[in-house]
């Protein structure tokens, strides 16, 4: 047995055996969840020697598995960001079954997360480019489920994510020669500028983001948040293995600077575009935006310690990328509004106020406001590039306005006065709890961040000369 | 540990009534519960005024080196002073309510105020940019909810999500401040605030204030009237107040034309406010006003750099104004108590107040002082008027209601008083009587000018009684439309829909048939700004 085995293995054979059964879906969720759950807690409880001793028995793994002449590793370093990734999977598939998305989520979901899985484990690591490409293969069902035209913003999404692929492969080809020669070389600058756009187009970094923003109109808000948010974390985590793995890359001149910047005009251009929406559906697209800005800050702020930050900004994204996607299908499935254009949502507070609550807390949190799980590691990354630069600050201060002026004008349409009388609608109790549940916990994890958020700095350790580690 | 005492009290107070109302709903109980716990909170207050400066750690967040910060709150001689004016307008909100409690929601009300005081008595505390950062979170949470679910079914206005947002541009505006203040001093508390910080945080208290722009977003609604909603319209002032009265000194010698901008202003939102205060039809409706118009001299004494002197001007918001707005109904036979409470508005050697002058006078006495001095005539005078035009005839109070009624009125006066004598060191002295009698003066001049012409609310024939009344009354319309910031409202509007225009046919290119050439020839354009800008070897 291997780690390789159980964390990516079983769950693809999983994945595969329930697309027999798409149409079982309380079954099919729940065996997703719980496998997911079930291999969430063995990653997080692994032990460090790879020996699990049960009984009289003691089984050993190995931490590799060699396939077609590659080789797949997962060693105890990487299995806080296994755990992580089947802990959204669970989150995922816990809830699918209420909402109308495509018959395979579950299974899908299941592969998918195996795949990101091996995104990470794979040696050499650049051929993980080949890989992402065929997670976006498989997630193409879910985005258009049978029977569904595909629409513009699926095409793009696969020109994009297909443009990508030899960005990344060409960059590590050019540079299999001189990875040894002095940063200034004319090559690496090149390569640099390739790897830095194959992750633009991977990250849907601005102005190549629009694909989010169409998909966000035509496809399931429960299939777009659980893709993207698997795609940002192990996308981010990938960014970083360059890092590690390339010292020319890390060293090179003003790299720190222009990630900096990059980051920030990130952060202002997601919040200004996003203060202009009237779509909701629209809106996850400059969150998204805005979320790559401050991970390739807190990047670019690595001298200043700030890639903890980075890692433990995980957790509280997902949790409101969750808590979005979820309030938005409840709208849309269960609710069974079409629409979430704001002509349409004009005095919606008065017939659904918990709903429209959940949206404006998720939106501040989102943005960090203070109290909510987001605001430790984001007040320190503010923190961090105002002792730096105010300049950064400024950026910052607009990319957050920007995201808080939307939020205002949200919750002005929600309590506006509408023209046509607002039958009160109803959602379930679960639904009610389940938001509460949520909003609590993300009040627990911003009170109390050495809990739930200090773990997950364990994502980093993998990256031992990135972090200066022995 | 008396700290924690302190909240624990209130929180269980607020908790007991809830519970057993919710078990069997009895309101006198539910009183005399509030009564009890908000009680005892005062003796507890009043006995921490023995062990300043007092500190309690909150939950620190570990390790300390990775998040720096270590939540703390701290009672000191700037803090103490609005804790005790909390506690006790929270205690006679309740004492008074005993001639309104004929509304199922009383009791829940009391809960509600208990919770009110505890959450803001946390942010005055507050001894950290964090802690401030959090509490401001929560008291602004409370009040939205507060405010959205208060006119649910009613027409809401733009109002309470106008004020919202003011106050999340200052909680912005304080992370910026923390973010300065972390240049030269990373991990800075607020008993030390590093002067590259000020200017933001008083950004930030003026904004909460509605004084740094002048701002009245939410004017008040027939609901907040009373009682214990009064509460949440003056409390989330208070830590405002106690954040300017801790600023550095400095801002008086910021660079450029910055500090005589901000003095303009601040003058310009006290004058304003203090006009519209003394001439509105009653005393709510004027209430939003005296907020800002107090507050413009707390944030006037920061910037002559006598940043304690706010101290006294934010007491007299407080506690002058809840004997005022708690004097509902205006019972005539004991109109005299509201009238005491002037002890802490004019100003007078050995009053509280008397500290604030030297605020005023930071600078010398010079034109921005005299005009702040004709603002406090004015308030001076506006307060006289709500009070002698209390002459309704009570009939049909309750017995107990007859001595917890002006019982609660009382303890403010008591606790004005108390914070006369022993607020903080030098607060019971004769100070500088100049202005207060200058401002009396002038209030004098106005009673007889006023009794002279004849003037009587709600000013209907003043175009009879005023020579030039047409002139004068153009030139008010037209301040009162540049001081109310409409223009730049009307004109953020027209920015945004310009800007918004343009980005939906940004959207329209991006998003088109072509999308994808235009987005890599964008993208190919921001690397090449870029490497050049950057100046990559």
């Amino acid at each position: 047995m291997s780690t390789p085995l159980i964390w990516i293995g079983i769950p693809i054979a999983f994945g595969l055996l329930l697309l027999a059964i798409p149409k079982r879906r309380r079954i099919s969720a729940s065996v997703a969840s719980l496998l997911s759950l079930l291999l969430a807690i063995l990653a997080f409880i692994f032990p460090a020697e790879h020996v699990l001793i049960l009984g009289d028995q003691r089984y050993e793994f190995a931490t590799s598995l060699a396939w077609l002449g590659r080789s797949l590793t997962i060693a105890k370093a990487n299995l806080t960001l296994v755990g992580l990734l089947f802990s959204l999977n669970f989150m995922w598939n816990a809830f699918s079954n209420r909402f109308k998305t495509s018959m395979y989520f579950n299974s899908l979901s299941l592969v998918i997360t195996a795949l990101w899985v091996a995104v990470m484990a794979l040696d050499p690591f650049l051929y993980s480019a080949v890989l992402v490409q065929l997670i976006v293969m498989v997630s193409v069902p879910l985005l258009s489920p049978r029977g569904q035209a595909a629409g513009p913003g699926l095409l793009r999404y696969l020109v994009m994510q297909s443009l990508a692929v030899p960005f990344i492969l060409l960059s590590g080809w050019m540079l299999s020669g001189i990875a040894t020669a002095p940063s200034v070389n004319p090559l690496i600058i090149r390569a640099a500028m390739m790897i830095m756009v194959g992750f633009a187009l991977w990250l849907a970094v601005f102005p190549l983001h629009t694909w989010v923003t169409m998909l966000g109109q035509e496809s399931h808000p429960w299939v777009l948040s659980f893709l993207m948010t698997m795609r940002q974390t192990t996308v981010l985590v990938y960014l970083l293995g360059f890092f590690d793995r390339y010292a020319w890359l890390r060293t090179m001149p003003n790299i720190d600077t222009m990630l900096q910047i990059l980051g920030v005009v990130l952060v202002a251009l997601g919040g200004l575009l996003c203060a202009f929406q009237s779509d909701l559906r629209r809106v996850f697209a400059y969150i998204f935006v805005a979320e790559t800005g401050y991970a390739i800050l807190a990047l670019g702020l690595r001298s200043q310690g700030a890639l903890p930050f980075l890692a433990m900004s995980f957790v509280p994204r997902a949790l409101f990328y969750w808590l979005w996607g979820y309030t938005l299908s409840v709208h849309r499935d269960q609710l069974n509004q079409a629409s979430a254009l704001f002509t349409d949502l004009q005095g919606f507070f008065r017939s659904q106020a918990p709903l429209s609550m959940a949206w404006v807390f998720t939106l501040l949190g989102v943005s960090g406001l203070p109290l909510m799980a987001y605001f430790p590691p984001k007040r320190s990354l503010w923190l961090l590039s105002g002792s730096l630069d105010l300049g950064l600050t400024l950026g910052l201060v607009i990319g957050v306005g920007g995201s808080l002026l939307f939020v205002m004008r949200l919750l002005r349409t929600l309590t506006k006065n509408s023209a046509t009388e607002q039958t009160p609608l109803r959602v379930p109790v679960m639904v009610l709890v389940t938001l509460a549940l949520a909003g609590l916990l993300a009040l627990a994890i911003g009170f109390l961040p050495q809990v739930f958020l200090n773990p997950m700095q364990a994502i980093l350790s993998p990256f031992t000369q990135l972090m200066g580690l022995p | 540990m008396l700290l924690a005492a302190l909240f624990a009290l209130l929180f269980l107070t607020a908790a007991a009534i809830v519970i057993t109302q919710a078990s069997k709903p009895n309101t006198a109980r539910a009183w005399l519960i509030a009564i009890i716990g908000t009680g005892s909170a005062l003796v507890l207050v009043l006995v921490l005024r023995l062990y300043l400066p007092s500190q309690f750690n909150l939950i620190v967040w570990q390790p300390q080196a990775l998040w720096q910060a270590n939540p703390f709150l701290t009672l000191d001689y700037h803090s103490w002073p609005y804790a005790l004016a909390i506690i006790t307008v929270c205690l006679a909100v309740i004492l008074t309510d005993t001639t309104r409690a004929y509304t199922r929601t009383s009791s829940v009300n009391w809960a509600g105020s208990i919770t009110l005081s505890a959450v803001n008595l946390i942010a005055i505390m507050a001894g950290d940019p964090l802690t401030l950062a959090m509490s401001w979170a929560l008291v602004d949470a409370i009040k939205l909810i507060y405010l959205l679910a208060l006119q649910r079914g009613s027409e809401i206005e733009g109002g309470p999500i106008q004020a919202f947002g003011l106050r999340l541009a200052s909680l912005t505006a304080l992370i910026a401040a923390t973010s300065a203040g972390w240049q030269s001093a990373p991990g800075f508390t607020l008993l030390a605030i590093p002067p590259k910080a000020a200017i933001y945080l008083l950004l930030a208290a003026g904004l909460r204030m509605g004084v740094l722009p002048l701002n009245l977003s939410y004017l008040e609604t027939p609901e907040m009237r009373r009682g214990s909603s009064m509460l949440l319209r003056l409390l989330p002032v208070a830590s405002a107040l106690v954040l300017i009265s801790r600023l550095p000194a400095g801002l008086a010698e910021l660079p450029g034309i910055l500090p005589d901008l901000l003095r303009v202003l601040t003058v310009l939102a006290a004058i304003y406010s203090a006009l519209m205060w003394a001439t509105r039809i009653n005393a709510y409706e004027a209430r939003p006003f005296w907020i800002v118009a107090l507050a413009s001299f707390a944030v006037f004494s920061a910037l002559n750099d006598q940043a304690a002197a706010a101290r006294a001007w934010g007491l007299a918001l407080i506690l002058s104004g809840a004997l005022l707005f708690l004097f509902d109904p205006p019972v005539r036979r004991i109109r005299f108590l509201p009238l005491i409470g002037l002890i802490g508005l004019v100003g007078l050697p050995y009053t509280p107040l008397v500290s604030g002058w030297e605020g005023v006078l930071g600078q010398g006495l010079n034109f921005s002082a005299l005009w702040m001095i004709l603002a406090h005539a004015l308030l001076v005078l506006g307060y006289l008027r709500y009070v002698f035009e209390a002459n309704t005839p009570i009939t049909g109070i309750e017995k107990h209601a007859r001595i917890s009624f002006p019982l609660g009125l009382v303890l403010i006066i008591e606790t004005l008083l108390v914070i006369g004598l022993v607020g903080w060191p030098g607060s019971f002295n004769f100070g500088t009587p100049f202005p207060a009698l200058v401002s009396l003066g002038v209030v004098f001049l106005g009673v007889f000018a006023t009794l002279r012409l004849g003037l009587t609310v709600p000013f209907t024939d003043l175009q009879r009684r005023l020579p030039a009344y047409r002139l004068a009354r153009t030139l008010f319309d037209q301040a009162t439309y540049i001081l109310s910031l409409r223009w730049l409202r009307q004109f953020l509007a027209w920015l945004f829909s310009v800007l918004s225009g343009m980005g939906r046919v940004l959207t329209r290119i991006v998003e088109g048939p072509g999308g994808i050439l235009w987005s890599l020839v964008f993208i190919m354009l921001l690397v090449t700004v870029f490497l050049t800008q950057v100046r990559l070897p």
